[in-house]
């Protein structure tokens, strides 16, 4: 089987688009790689005293729409061409939903599973203080995605704005909600903070809570009780 | 659209992640579908005559897996995938749906909530087998909506009230999924293709009227 690289799907889904479309040849080269890629050293030291070299990107894949726009995943098998992927996959998801965004992606080659929460906050603050030059909500904004949290963004804002010496909460989203973020995004603090213990005979997965009360959720569902148009299959 | 009638019909989840937990919860309760299965990294649990997504849901939170799950019996990640459901939700990571298990693929909708589930070979594969696929890069789009949402309130500094974020994700859900859907009629190719005839003529305007091109 022949080693599997999403970038190369990624350019044979937009080399089919293209024929389709009749691209000129400029335009379809210009779609068929990032703009902008930076790959970087992330020292950290770790809980044992020694330090550690992470290696980090950023791929910021097309901006004509807008600011770049895409999630940082920390996975241990990150590879730069699943980040070009992921932030091509980016540039046409804020294209199809038609929001003024391009594509970008992020990401750390690291196992978030056996790392300590100071570690991974040392982290979080190494890799921002790389790429600070690089975002900005007029530039290009980060998100949670794989294995990266509302936490994770919280740290990354707070590096952010220290060195900037300003308040930026719109440099990052997912953000934890005290911090300016939404409450729809993580299933966990959703479930810790709003729904206290399932109990047996009530169907709703929303616990006692009122209607007006309930976090959107990360999808094209309304919560109204009546499926989101997207969604007459029938 | 299709002719299926969701309601009590069946359904399996791939990755039990954050996306994966929503949609358990939310085509259970908003569809009426019935969840059978479930898998994480570490495998996967099966119930036919159906899972109660929110004690599921409690459980992975809980003990950070699905193995054990009272009540069901145990799954592998690539059993799940070939099972006979109305609809599948891919919801882990890419490269799951390729050229060597697609033709055992069973569903009649795969809605893929992770990006790149689904190999170029196995798309064609699922297409000649009528598995209606909602891509990856519509399927998931709530997720940066909602990001974009937020960014403009920051930039604001002005936060909306939250049945105007649910008003406003679902226009913007149901305009995209209705445009891919009209152009999968029109030009007779798989949504996928569909989506990125849409999404990348609009990204190839934009370079043209910059003058980039």
């Amino acid at each position: 089987m022949p080693e599997f690289n999403p970038f190369k799907i990624a350019q044979a889904q937009l080399d089919a688009a293209a024929a389709r479309l009749g691209l000129d040849p400029a335009t379809h080269e210009l779609l068929r790689w990032p703009q902008i890629e930076f790959k970087f050293t992330l020292p950290v030291e770790m809980d044992d005293g020694r330090t550690r070299i992470f290696h980090g990107y950023r791929v910021q894949y097309n901006s004509a729409r807008g600011p770049t726009k895409g999630g940082l995943r920390w996975h241990p098998e990150e590879t730069i061409d699943t980040v070009r992927a992921l932030a091509a996959w980016m540039t046409w998801k804020t294209a199809v939903v038609d929001i003024p965004l391009g594509g970008g992606k992020g990401g750390v080659t690291c196992n978030p599973k056996e790392m300590s929460e100071r570690e991974k906050q040392r982290l979080a603050r190494a890799y921002m203080r790389a790429v600070a030059r690089i975002l900005s909500v007029s530039k290009d904004v980060p998100a949670p995605d794989v294995y990266t949290t509302p936490q994770i963004m919280a740290w990354m804002m707070d590096e952010y704005e220290v060195l900037v010496g300003e308040h930026h909460p719109g440099v990052i989203t997912g953000k934890p909600i005290p911090l300016g973020g939404s409450e729809w995004m993580n299933m966990k603090s959703w479930w810790e903070n709003t729904i206290p213990e399932s109990s047996p005979g009530n169907p709703s997965p929303w616990g006692g809570r009122k209607a007006g009360e309930m976090p959107p959720p990360a999808g094209g569902f309304m919560l109204s009780g009546k499926p989101a148009k997207c969604w007459g299959l029938t | 659209m299709l002719g299926v009638d969701l309601k009590g019909k069946t359904m399996a989840i791939q990755g039990f992640g954050n996306a994966g937990q929503f949609a358990a919860l939310l085509a259970h309760e908003i569809l009426g579908l019935k969840l059978v299965a479930a898998s994480d990294s570490k495998g996967g649990i099966l119930n036919p005559r159906g899972l109660d997504p929110r004690q599921v849901v409690e459980y992975k939170l809980k003990k950070g897996s699905l193995q054990g799950f009272p009540g069901a019996d145990p799954i592998t990640n690539e059993q799940l995938l070939e099972m006979e459901v109305t609809v599948l939700f891919p919801a882990a990571l890419e490269n799951v749906i390729t050229d060597s298990n697609a033709s055992k693929v069973r569903c009649r909708i795969s809605c893929e909530l992770a990006n790149g589930p689904t190999t170029p070979e196995a798309d064609e594969i699922l297409h000649a087998n009528n598995v209606f696929v909602i891509p990856d890069f519509l399927a998931n789009a709530g997720g940066v909506t909602v990001s974009y949402f937020e960014q403009v309130q920051n930039t604001y500094n002005f936060y909306w009230p939250l049945d105007e974020v649910h008003r406003r994700l679902d226009e913007k859900m149901s305009r995209a999924f209705h445009g891919v859907y009209q152009m999968h009629q029109r030009e007779k190719v798989n949504m996928r293709q569909a989506a990125y005839l849409v999404s990348v003529a609009r990204v190839a305007e934009a370079c043209k009227l910059r003058g980039w091109v």
